[in-house]
């Protein structure tokens, strides 16, 4: 099975843990990494050191924001083609229009269901999500 | 040549005459013999006609039908067969989802609560609350009120500010301290408006550590409390007082203020 690196970025440790014990179940749990990160800008720094294949990440956090962090990797990054998926509280068409105008491969919104969240990462690796 | 030369002729003549009568008697009587055969013949293949026309192909359709009568019923009792077990199948898979979905209720639960219970900061406590009234309720405009005094004071807020303006309930003063002084959840209209309210207690034992006040659902969510909502805020309210207590406890214990 192949081997995944995903990183989680929200500042709420609570909501890293949710996303996480959702994420173990994706392609049966095995062969995968889990990173986490509590900002834009940590997430940033941790893009840049290392390769991922999946990123989840919120909107509202300090120092940098999960936008500014999406417009930062977009701009930036050599992988610019990094899957980020946005799941935020806010759910409005413009968030989302404007979550999906900065490069959002995805955009969920919280309370995000485990289906939901297995489906939309398995389309986005072209595989199929839970075991 | 005499006369009895002539004679002679003449009855040899008359004999191979007579005999080719008798040939011609004996072929017309074999033609007759042969003609009633072909007639009786005839009459034999009209009969097997007519039993071929008439009579059997009623009876290989009669047996046909029944057949088809019979495979009918098998295949109308296939159907009602098939019918049933598509039925079946579907409240199978109603209730695989529904067990799923109560199985990661109760997956998300166990990690609110292990959450709930890894900090003993209060205000970690607190805040790990309101982030599981976000992320697993789907609640936006909240608060999570704590036990100061003899009233209650904010300790979290989501878009709350207007509500709480000196960030303090008295006790008993509005559906937070009502709930917070009788320990019955609220799950209502709010005192001005229409909008939907639920304010839960935090309680330990018989006293009352706390209140979750919910005023507003994200979008998402439109705007209305589940009936799950409600279990998961009462099961949530249940573990935060239990985190709380701790957290005061520990807090008290190495000589801060509770």
């Amino acid at each position: 099975m192949e081997s995944k690196t995903f990183l989680v970025v929200d500042d709420s440790a609570t909501i890293r843990q949710l996303l996480t014990l959702t994420l173990r179940k994706f392609n049966g749990g095995g062969q995968l990494k889990i990173i986490e990160a509590t900002d834009g800008r940590e997430a940033l720094e941790k893009v840049r050191m290392a390769e991922y294949d999946l990123v989840l990440t919120d909107i509202k956090m300090p120092n940098m924001d999960g936008l500014e962090f999406l417009h930062r990797v977009r701009s930036e990054l050599e992988n610019s083609s990094l899957p980020i998926v946005i799941i935020s509280t806010k759910g409005e068409e413009e968030d989302v229009a404007r979550g999906m105008a900065l490069g959002a491969t995805a955009y969920l919104t919280k309370p995000v269901s485990a289906p939901k969240l297995l489906e939309t990462i398995g389309r986005i690796l072209g595989q199929g999500g839970q075991d | 040549m005499s006369s009895s030369d002539e004679a002679s002729g003449i009855f040899a003549k008359s004999e191979e005459l007579l005999e080719i009568l008798r040939k011609g008697k004996t072929f017309a009587e074999e033609l007759l013999r042969e003609n009633e055969r072909l007639r009786m013949r005839v009459v034999q293949l009209e009969t097997e006609r007519q039993d071929l026309t008439d009579v059997e192909p009623l009876e290989e359709l009669a047996r046909l039908r029944a057949d088809n009568a019979r495979l009918r019923e098998r295949l109308d009792a296939i159907d009602r067969r098939f019918s049933e077990m598509e039925t079946a199948n579907h409240d199978f898979a109603r209730r695989y989802e529904v067990i799923e979905h109560q199985n990661e209720a109760l997956a998300n639960l166990y990690v609110a609560s292990y959450q709930l219970h890894s900090t003993l900061e209060p205000s970690h406590v607190a805040r790990a609350i309101s982030d599981i009234v976000v992320g697993l309720v789907g609640a936006e405009e909240h608060v999570v009120l704590l036990r100061d005094g003899d009233g209650l004071s904010v300790a979290v807020g989501e878009g709350v500010d207007a509500r709480f303006p000196s960030g303090r309930v008295a006790s008993g003063e509005g559906i937070e301290g009502r709930v917070a002084a009788t320990g019955i959840p609220y799950f209502g209209s709010a005192e001005s408006g229409d909008e939907q309210v639920a304010c839960v207690p935090l309680m330990m034992s018989d006293a009352c550590v706390g209140v979750i006040g919910i005023y507003k659902m994200l979008s998402q969510k439109n705007g209305s409390f589940t009936s799950i909502d409600h279990e998961l805020l009462n099961l949530l309210a249940g573990q935060a007082a239990t985190a709380l207590v701790s957290s005061r406890l520990h807090v008290i214990h190495n000589g801060g203020a509770a």
